[in-house]
């Protein structure tokens, strides 16, 4: 689901729209979703958001309501050099990730199996750090692969 | 048996992270629970009946309902009082 085209890192500071329009512009490239994804991910992150402070990393996962406007399930992924800021998925105050991830995925069932794993690779410390210290595309690919299968 | 709801913003991934931990936590403590997943729009209809609201999103009433933030069944920070505070509302 995750694969080393749709990896990006950015050095610039940017906001948590500009992240979700980035991410996405990937995913449309990859042919994974058509344009009204990216806009209706924009604006469900606006009504509840969703950055999540674990332990070790904050990260977001911003996503919408596939909507037929899924056509693969996939996740692109940003790592950003400067925190962008988005808001807590539990109070919505503001919230400065180090990593953000677009789920495009196409039901109910994937959502539910993503999140899942992604909520206990996350309180992985071990994984955190190797995610943090790599700024190679194709070892991230590898890693959260890996980590997802386990 | 105590009611409880559980919700976030779409009802199908948070929620249901949170729901089936509530759910663990309170069979291994013998607490007999009623679990309704569902909408944060949706609570305000159905309120009423419940002993706790938990949510994963930030809730802006007061419904005069016992409420706990779910975050930490995601994240794992805080747990612990997370799930202490639960316990207390449904052994009160």
């Amino acid at each position: 689901m995750i694969k080393h085209e749709c990896i990006i890192f950015e050095k610039e500071v940017i906001n948590s729209s500009q992240a979700i329009e980035l991410l996405g512009n990937s995913l449309y490239a990859c042919g994974a979703i058509k344009r009204e994804y990216v806009d209706s991910t924009i604006e469900r992150e606006i009504q509840f958001p969703t950055g999540l402070e674990f332990a070790t990393i904050s990260i977001a996962i911003p996503h919408s309501s596939a909507n037929g406007n899924v056509q693969k399930n996939s996740i692109a992924m940003l790592k950003a050099t400067k925190g962008i800021k988005f808001k807590s998925m539990a109070g919505y105050e503001p919230l400065s990730v180090n990593i953000v991830f677009l789920l495009a995925l196409k039901d109910g069932k994937k959502h539910l199996e993503v999140l899942s794993k992604f909520m206990t690779i996350f309180q992985d410390n071990e994984f955190v750090k190797k995610l943090k210290a790599s700024e190679d595309k194709y070892y991230i690919e590898q890693l959260i692969k890996a980590k997802m299968e386990e | 048996m105590k009611k409880i709801i559980v919700a976030c913003g779409g009802a199908v991934a948070t929620s249901t992270v949170a729901a089936n931990k509530v759910r663990k936590l309170c069979e291994l403590n013998g607490i007999d629970v009623e679990i309704t997943q569902t909408r944060m729009s949706e609570i305000d209809s159905i309120y009423e009946a419940y002993d706790l609201i938990i949510t994963t999103a930030r809730i802006d009433k007061d419904y005069g309902v016992a409420y706990v933030n779910g975050i930490a069944f995601l994240t794992g920070i805080n747990i612990e009082q997370t799930e202490q505070k639960i316990l207390e509302i449904l052994t009160k």
